[in-house]
């Protein structure tokens, strides 16, 4: 009886496991094999792009286009599955597919694993993908081997890191970069700072720069931003460049030429490490310039109560129910956890999607500029209050509440929308990620 | 009942294992006066968050040793660590249940959790590192499905009591006299010690082999589960992790096990897990003084345990040779009677 249900356990197992290697190892070789179904279809959108190209250059004289694209299938390398990515997803699988007839296909969370994001892009390929997006948590150099995996494939590729451009302009495949604007990074902190510090007062600071240290620029350009924002606000004199300072890889108090404004940098990610520099009360902000307050907000709230202050938390985050919670949950001087934050929102990845979509349909060469890709900017929101918070919540919850609706989207590609040109999609993408203009245009009750 | 000269025996050689965090501590605060001049407790922070961090890995050392030092390294303990906090821990707060409704339930689902994992290396015999792989993957799936925002304890009414160092430091008193009971003093214990030294044996000698392993690993799942929401008590938020990230989670306790492991030598291991936990966060908290990277942190503390494992193994061996030669000579003795 228990040797028959062990054989009945190992049939079983095995039988799963052999189903498993054919669906991670299934297609190797249509990469090479060009009979397969899959390979042709990849050949089928290379070729028809390759066409459409020429096309764009006839300036216009090409046959008149179909009122419904063909369906077409677009891989997205996800580097965590946080809130963000997963309300994207449904964003994407259950409200876009259906709307634009595209298929996606969502990678593992791949981490800061190039060769898994190479493994990913193949494997894309060889299932008939026309085109990735990049959503990994890659940084600096990273993203070329993929860029390049995807040229030689023939994938069209975009990526929401910033600064990627640089080693994957000259790539025909890369339609461009969608990030957050870095010029008014700087400015929005500013205005925080100024808003949550504007006391009059001298307020010594812990700047948590997350990722900084290792070459995440998205989170050295932030962490320059507050050190400009600092620098402007008490006429700081720093001792060196603010991005070496930024990128410093160990707790270090930094010279910042003023007596009584004191500025730590912090690269670290544990509670217990802020809590050895917090413990003597002399800091009464702290900045975090990823979505770290999470793992902070314990310790500064234990600090709070044994030294009987208020420290002040102005953080980057993520539209999620935990901020939601953050803005909630009073500290011991009966202010919300986080005083300012500043939140990324779903608009970069819905422009990802629209930059690929437009190479996938052809019209890559409309929004180039000066024959190459570009970064192409959405608006980062800033938030203060858990009244504000409220509303802000109920984003990308539902089709009454997303920041692109359909139609607004398929605004943002020339197959749908002929009067597109790169210098109009950047300036749709920024006026229509704004906050403003999502909160006159959506419902939020 | 032990005599006085074996009792006597014992409590020297917990003396002798009590000098290394004595000792750590000493040399610690000794090379922070002098070279930064600063103190390894300068405020009532310092203390609190020593018996918190040290409660919250002691718990987790004991479940990560149960199975590791017989054998079975489980590599789905983070993952069990997951199913605790993020499905019975949510489900407790979705209930309301308060603290401690959120610490039985999570410790529940950390039991079920072991006790499928368990089950399963029982059915099926395979390696347990190969099947923890498995199990991790398919536990931190499950987690991330039912709750991919993590576990949040922070701003959570009445849960400040998870939190509390001294509520945290109880329950790791109440983990280390449960084990201490459980391995030395029950018909488990004894089993367990049996198993750990041989297998072969322990069957032959009609010992329940598998169903010792059940148990073990559903002690593991609920001990860690254990840790899990008091860790969470105390920082907040419980990230979830997918792709294997959840085995890192289990092993903040690997460090202080493998020295536990060298000390057993002078104590049991329940009595070496406390210790050698101690003796690592004092050395830590010294590192962290210093605010060096986190690259160079981890050199410091990987070298000084390096150092210590050599030492410990040159004095053993020269322990050996010392009773080879000894016996050598007895036997040389006898044979000239002879």
């Amino acid at each position: 009886m228990k040797s028959k249900m062990k054989r009945t356990m190992s049939i079983i197992l095995t039988f799963t496991i052999c189903l498993l290697m054919f669906a991670g190892c299934g297609n190797t070789n249509s990469g090479s094999s060009s009979s397969s179904p899959s390979s042709e279809s990849a050949a089928v959108s290379l070729d028809s792009a390759d066409s459409s190209s020429d096309a764009g250059d006839a300036n216009g004289s090409e046959e008149p286009r179909a009122e419904v694209p063909e369906p077409c299938t677009v891989a997205i390398a996800v580097g965590t599955y946080n809130a963000q990515t997963l309300k994207a997803q449904k964003y994407f699988n259950e409200y876009l597919s259906k709307e634009l007839n595209v298929n996606f296909i969502f990678s593992e969370e791949l981490g800061s694993d190039v060769s898994k994001n190479l493994a990913f892009v193949e494997n894309a390929y060889s299932v008939g993908a026309q085109g990735v997006i990049d959503w990994a948590m890659l940084s600096g150099d990273d993203i070329i081997p993929i860029a390049e995996k995807c040229e030689q494939l023939g994938l069209y590729f975009s990526t929401w890191l910033v600064g990627a451009l640089d080693g994957i302009s000259h790539l025909e495949h890369v339609v461009g970069v969608a990030a957050n604007n870095d010029a008014v990074i700087d400015e929005l902190f500013g205005e925080m700072i100024k808003e949550v510090l504007g006391d009059g007062e001298k307020h010594n600071l812990v700047l948590a720069t997350a990722g900084a240290h290792s070459g995440s620029k998205q989170q050295v350009i932030t962490s320059v931003g507050i050190l400009e924002a600092y620098r402007d606000m008490y006429g700081l004199t720093y001792s060196d460049d603010m991005e070496k300072l930024a990128m410093l890889d160990s707790v270090t108090e930094i010279e910042t030429g003023v007596d009584d404004v004191k500025i730590t940098i912090f690269p670290k990610f544990t509670g217990d490490e802020l809590s050895n520099v917090l413990k003597n009360g002399e800091y009464d902000v702290v900045a975090v310039v990823a979505n770290l307050y999470l793992r902070f907000e314990s310790v500064i709230k234990e600090i709070e109560e044994a030294n009987k202050m208020d420290i002040k938390v102005i953080t980057v985050t993520e539209i999620a129910d935990t901020t939601y919670n953050s803005f909630n949950t009073l500290d011991s001087s009966g202010n919300p956890s986080i005083d300012a934050a500043l939140l990324t929102t779903s608009g970069k990845i819905s422009l990802t999607l629209a930059l690929v979509l437009n190479g996938i349909y052809g019209d890559r060469d409309a929004i180039l500029i000066d024959g190459k890709p570009a970064t192409y900017n959405n608006q980062s929101w800033i938030c203060y209050s858990p009244e504000e918070y409220e509303a802000i919540n109920k984003v990308d919850t539902s089709e009454d509440t997303y920041i692109y609706n359909a139609e607004e989207f398929k605004q943002m590609i020339k197959f749908y929308n002929e009067d597109l040109t790169a210098k109009s999609l950047m300036d749709y993408a920024q006026e229509y990620s704004s906050k403003e203009s999502v909160f006159e245009r959506r419902v939020f009750n | 009942m032990k005599n006085a000269k074996v009792q006597f025996a014992d409590l020297k050689n917990l003396g002798k294992a009590l000098c290394l965090p004595l000792g750590m501590f000493l040399i610690v605060e000794l090379v922070c006066r002098i070279s930064i001049s600063r103190n390894l407790f300068e405020t009532s922070i310092d203390i609190t968050n020593f018996f918190k961090s040290c409660g919250v890995t002691i718990i987790s050392a004991y479940a990560l040793s149960i199975n590791m030092s017989s054998g079975r390294m489980d590599l789905s303990l983070g993952a069990q660590k997951m199913v605790g906090c993020l499905i019975g821990g949510n489900i407790a707060l979705q209930l309301g249940l308060g603290p401690w409704g959120t610490l039985l339930l999570s410790v529940l689902f950390g039991i079920l959790a072991g006790l499928v994992v368990g089950a399963i290396f029982i059915s099926i015999r395979m390696p347990a590192m190969v099947l923890g792989i498995g199990m991790a993957l398919v536990f931190e799936a499950l987690s991330v499905a039912f709750a991919n925002e993590g576990f949040q304890l922070y701003g959570q009414s009445n849960m400040g009591l998870l939190g509390n160092a001294w509520f945290i430091s109880l329950f790791a008193l109440i983990c280390m006299i449960f084990m201490i009971l459980l391995m030395q003093h029950s018909k488990f214990g004894y089993h367990y010690s049996a198993i750990r030294g041989s297998q072969r044996v322990a069957i032959s000698s009609g010992i329940n082999v598998f169903g010792n392993a059940l148990i073990c690993y559903a002690i593991c799942g609920g001990m860690i589960s254990l840790a899990g929401v008091l860790e969470t008590g105390y920082l907040g938020y419980f990230l979830p992790a997918l792709n294997m990230s959840s085995t890192t989670i289990a092993f903040s306790g690997f460090v202080p096990v493998f020295l536990a492991m060298t000390l057993q030598r002078y104590c049991h291991l329940t009595i070496a897990i406390p210790i050698s936990v101690v003796t690592f966060r004092f050395l830590s908290m010294g590192i962290s003084l210093f605010r060096l990277p986190a690259a160079a942190s981890s050199v410091i503390t990987m070298g000084i345990l390096l150092l210590f494992l050599i030492a410990t193994g040159q004095f053993n061996r020269n322990k050996a040779k010392k009773a080879l030669q000894k016996r050598g000579e007895e036997a040389a003795v006898l044979r000239s009677a002879v």
